[in-house]
């Protein structure tokens, strides 16, 4: 008895085992395994029967997965021989998909690096930018005072460390020719609020705030030291003054950007630990625990209080911006936009190659229904038609991943070097996963229903349907779906595109209010050791604009003391005289030379502009622009008016007011800003060079003039005006040339699509056509019966891409510029351009269905 | 069920045979047996040395059906022994001269042993 029980036991454990065999197998064996496997326990007894049971079982186990192996490569040999058969079919199929697995990986693979990969800095979450706002007048990011700093380390108590930082530009000699290098000044938390290990050496100890110390990064470190670890102890001469090195960040140390060489101890000098100006940057390190939003509440509190304390700081508040937001979040929009845009085309690559399969399913039925009349069953014909489907993808992926590091590397190749985020791109192996995942999903869900449809055709509807009754009507509907979510799709992409576009070519087209062409400039700064005295560094521009003046070909020199299409210039709160209080909304300071409006050719509005007769000892003057004038003289004339830009500082005459410029950039607004002339503060830094040929052709010479005069100063980039103009917007162009393409290609797979569902439609109907045609239609119905296919199609799927469009435009809203999202004339040109694709698309098969022989056709049958 | 045989394969083709496969072929070399039947025949051909799990015997009876090596008979054999749901095998002219050419193979390779004096040069 208990043999017998433990028998039909051991049968069932080994028949549940066989299931692990591919289904067509276990039918084809199972049974006879069965049979000789309860042989083989009943020649046996005991431990020997027990093991002999053990071992069937485990056999089975480890012959199964061999089994779905043969299975699978019996299916792939099909597969591939398929693709050798159908070469066309193959390679569109596989282009397509490699195209959209490539390009999403490449640019999810970039959105990735920015929006989610871990910030090289330990505990990165707990940092943050702290900046002062001022709601009322617009600003969100300023920078703050420094007893403003003392205040909030005082208060705050949820925020461990407060670091301040501001950058300079000092000269380094000694080391080469001089250059100007870019350094941070920071407080010596800095490395406490933004945590990282040098790679050599140590960073600032918290008493070094007075010391001559200095922390290198990784690239300067390489540059001017190959690298050798002895550079600790060396010193550096920073505007002439020594500086000990005493560490080297690592190269993915860029904090608060890449472009800095090192960071030196910030000193504030004693007028500025009390100056009310707005100099420093602000980094906090929350305490453990500590969101950002308690954080930020606990800010804003105080931003109150101290607010309610003093009138000064009534408009301003505090914001906390995480350190991953500060670095990306002026490109969120544009990456989001871009990763958005390429999906669509990934999505419509797959739905296209659903498409191909549909119709080759709906092709493939008369072979099928002969090989299922053959015996094989319509589970194993799914399994073979998916493995095709599959097999398309996988290669369709294989390529794509080619596809994918290429487009990074053309990425790189083609992006303007402002774009400097994207230069530690690389194709990221996640997103790729993620990239063929969703090709491979789509194909399995666009393969699997084709497949099981076609593998369930019988001998009796494949042989009515070659008579031309067509009962593929099914097929036909999920087509015209799949080809309507494309249009869909590529409605919302062409509709982005043309947004974007159009805010490119507003972009371009906005008035600055000077005139940038013709203009060379460069920066040229002066070290404070070697020309302390104002009258010294007077003497050297005098001296320089004079020799620039004499170069043959140049038309006019002028000299600010910021460079334009760059930041905005320091500004301050002002007191105008005669009112008691002082104005918040900050005033902008250029110092310029006497040539500078003339040069840039900024119209005089009212009054004039510096003369000679401003010199260092007559009346001190201020220009002001149109906005400043009309926001606090409403009506009045401000000429002769008198203001100050500090509590103790001297009274400025307003002697002119000159028109607005956008001297930012042409993506920022209008400032309320003041010019002052370099005679009575000699604060030039920037040199501007007029020429009626090629400013490019000037800079040796005026590199020249300046060594003539002082051998050992160094020169910045000499670059014309225009060219920083066409940098500003070159990241703008560079999205919307990415946008243009994904676009395009959206597009030229829409209409493969497109032209694919008519041109099955036409064949399918190809009997249809015949019979109306010889009973009397003329060829203008049949085309008016195509023609109507296609409406349908292109109505429905433009009607729900511009909807799409609609909601997704307020959401990147903040990338347009001199654009409503919601622009009737944009939306015209995305309806006229999918109508024509669409129209282009149906010409050929249009032209087909007209040309049907009905005596041909019918006969033929 | 009918297999498809490949167009002129040559018996080299196949050779060396795995050891399983060469057992089972020889199984067959005198007479056609089902599954069970080949098992037996092999434990008792080897004193029990090789014993063919189930799975292993219909892994190796699969691949020999695929190559035209084998082939499974319509009509039982001897209906008054066996079970009728058993199948039969039974080895194709083809299978034959494989089995022949890969146990002249491996005659051969003994020949060189002898020769080379590391076997003993008789029985």
């Amino acid at each position: 008895m208990p043999s017998i029980r433990s028998e039909s036991w051991a049968s069932a454990v080994f028949k549940a085992a066989l299931h692990l065999y591919p289904r067509a197998y276990r039918e084809e064996y199972g049974r006879e395994m069965t049979l000789v496997f309860m042989d083989r326990l009943r020649e046996s007894s005991g431990v020997g029967r027990a093991w002999a049971a053990f071992i069937a079982i485990v056999s089975v186990m480890v012959d199964a997965p061999g089994q779905h192996l043969q299975v699978l490569a019996q299916d792939l040999r099909l597969a591939i021989r398929l693709v050798q058969r159908e070469k066309g079919f193959a390679i569109a199929a596989i282009g397509t998909l490699a195209l959209g697995i490539g390009l999403t990986s490449a640019v999810f693979s970039v959105a990735k690096l920015l929006l989610i990969d871990p910030l090289p800095y330990r505990e990165a979450d707990r940092a943050a930018m702290v900046w002062v706002t001022n709601p009322r007048q617009g600003f969100d990011r300023d920078f703050t005072s420094y007893p403003r700093l003392l205040e909030w380390r005082e208060h705050s108590r949820l925020i461990e460390t407060f670091a301040v930082f501001t950058y300079r530009r000092p000269v380094l000699t000694a080391l080469g020719d001089p250059e100007l290098l870019r350094v941070v000044k920071a407080t010596p938390e800095f490395f406490r609020v933004v945590k990282a290990e040098p790679v050599v050496g140590r960073l600032f100890a918290a008493s070094e705030e007075q010391a001559a110390v200095a922390v290198l990064s990784y690239g300067f470190w390489q540059r001017k030291f190959g690298g050798q670890r002895t550079v600790v102890g060396q010193t550096v001469r920073l505007d002439s003054s020594p500086y000990t090195v005493i560490g080297v960040m690592p190269p993915s140390f860029q904090f608060p950007d890449r472009g800095v060489e090192a960071w030196v101890p910030l000193q504030p000098a004693p007028e500025e630990r009390t100056s009310g100006a707005f100099w420093l940057q602000t980094v906090a390190r929350l305490k453990p625990g500590v969101s950002l939003a308690q954080a930020q509440a606990e800010m804003s509190a105080i931003a109150a209080r101290l607010g309610a304390e003093r009138a000064g700081d009534r408009d301003l508040g505090i914001a906390l911006v995480s350190l991953r937001d500060e670095l990306a979040l002026p490109l969120k929009p544009a990456l989001l936009v871009l990763s958005a845009a390429v999906l669509g085309v990934l999505l419509i690559a797959c739905v296209n190659v659903a498409g191909m399969l549909a119709a080759r399913g709906a092709d493939r039925r008369h072979e099928v229904a002969i090989r299922t009349a053959l015996g094989a069953s319509r589970r194993r014909i799914a399994r073979q038609l998916l493995t095709e489907a599959v097999t398309l993808f996988f290669l369709g992926g294989v390529l794509g991943v080619a596809c994918g590091s290429l487009a990074v590397r053309l990425l790189l190749q083609v992006a303007p070097p402002t774009v400097s985020w994207l230069r530690d791109a690389s194709l990221d192996g996640s997103m790729l996963t993620l990239a063929i995942a969703m090709a491979a999903l789509t194909g399995l869900v666009f393969g699997v229903w084709p497949s099981w449809k076609a593998a369930g055709a019988e001998v009796a509807d494949v042989s009515s349907a070659s008579k031309g009754v067509s009962r593929s009507g099914l097929s036909q509907r999920f087509r015209r779906t799949l080809v309507i979510s494309e249009v869909a799709i590529a409605t919302l992409l062409v509709s982005s595109t043309n947004l974007m576009i159009a805010s490119l070519l507003h972009a371009q087209r906005v008035e600055l209010g000077f005139e940038p062409r013709g203009v060379l400039t460069g920066r040229l700064q002066l070290p404070p050791s070697k020309y302390q005295e104002s009258t010294v560094r007077q003497a050297f521009w005098d001296r320089l604009i004079e020799r620039v003046s004499a170069i043959p070909g140049v038309t006019g020199v002028a000299a600010g003391s910021n460079v334009l299409l760059g930041r905005l210039p320091g500004s301050t709160a002002f007191w105008i005289e005669g009112r008691p209080e002082v104005i918040q909304q900050p005033l902008t300071t250029d110092v310029v030379s006497r040539d500078f409006f003339r040069l840039l050719q900024i119209p005089l509005l009212r009054g004039r502009t510096f003369s000679a007769a401003d010199g260092p000892d007559s009346q001190r003057v201020i220009i002001i622009n149109e906005t400043t004038a009309r926001t606090h003289w409403p009506g009045a004339d401000p000429i002769g008016q008198r203001l100050k830009l500090g509590e103790d500082a001297p009274w400025l005459t307003v002697i002119g007011v000159v028109a607005d410029t956008r001297r930012a950039g042409v993506e920022h607004s209008v400032f309320t800003e003041s010019y002052r002339p370099h005679t009575q503060d000699p604060e030039l830094s920037t040199l501007l060079v007029r020429t009626g040929g090629n400013p490019s052709a000037l800079a040796a010479a005026v590199r020249a003039a300046v060594h003539e005069i002082d051998p050992e100063q160094p020169v910045g980039q000499l670059v014309p005006l225009e060219g920083l103009l066409h940098d500003q917007i070159a990241g703008r162009r560079f999205s919307t040339w990415l946008l243009t393409a994904f676009g395009v290609s959206a597009l030229a797979l829409t209409a493969i699509g497109l032209y694919g569902l008519l041109a099955y439609l036409v064949a399918a109907r190809r009997h249809e056509i015949a019979v109306r045609l010889s009973v009397g239609a003329t060829p203008r119905d049949i085309l008016t019966m195509v023609l109507r296919n296609v409406s349908f199609v292109l109505v429905i799927g433009l009607s729900l891409g511009l909807a799409g469009a609609l909601m997704t435009a307020t959401g990147f809203r903040g990338m347009l510029f001199g654009i409503t999202p919601w622009s009737p004339w944009s939306q015209a040109t995305t309806i006229t351009v999918l109508a024509l694709v669409a129209l282009t698309a149906a010409w050929i098969p249009a032209a087909r269905a007209m040309r049907v022989d009905p005596a041909i056709v019918l006969r033929s049958e | 069920m009918p297999r498809q045989r490949r167009e002129g394969p040559e018996p080299d083709d196949f050779l060396p045979l795995p050891g399983d496969t060469f057992d089972v072929l020889v199984s067959l070399a005198d007479g056609d047996r089902h599954g069970y039947a080949i098992l037996r025949e092999i434990a008792e051909r080897t004193s029990g040395r090789i014993r063919l799990s189930p799975s292993t015997l219909y892994a190796v009876i699969r691949r020999l059906l695929e190559s035209g090596l084998i082939e499974e008979l319509s009509e039982r054999p001897d209906p008054a022994h066996d079970d009728e749901r058993r199948r039969y095998y039974r080895l194709t002219v083809l299978g034959r001269r494989v089995a022949q050419a890969e146990a002249g193979r491996l005659s051969r390779l003994l020949a060189n042993a002898r020769a080379s004096g590391l076997l003993p040069g008789r029985r």
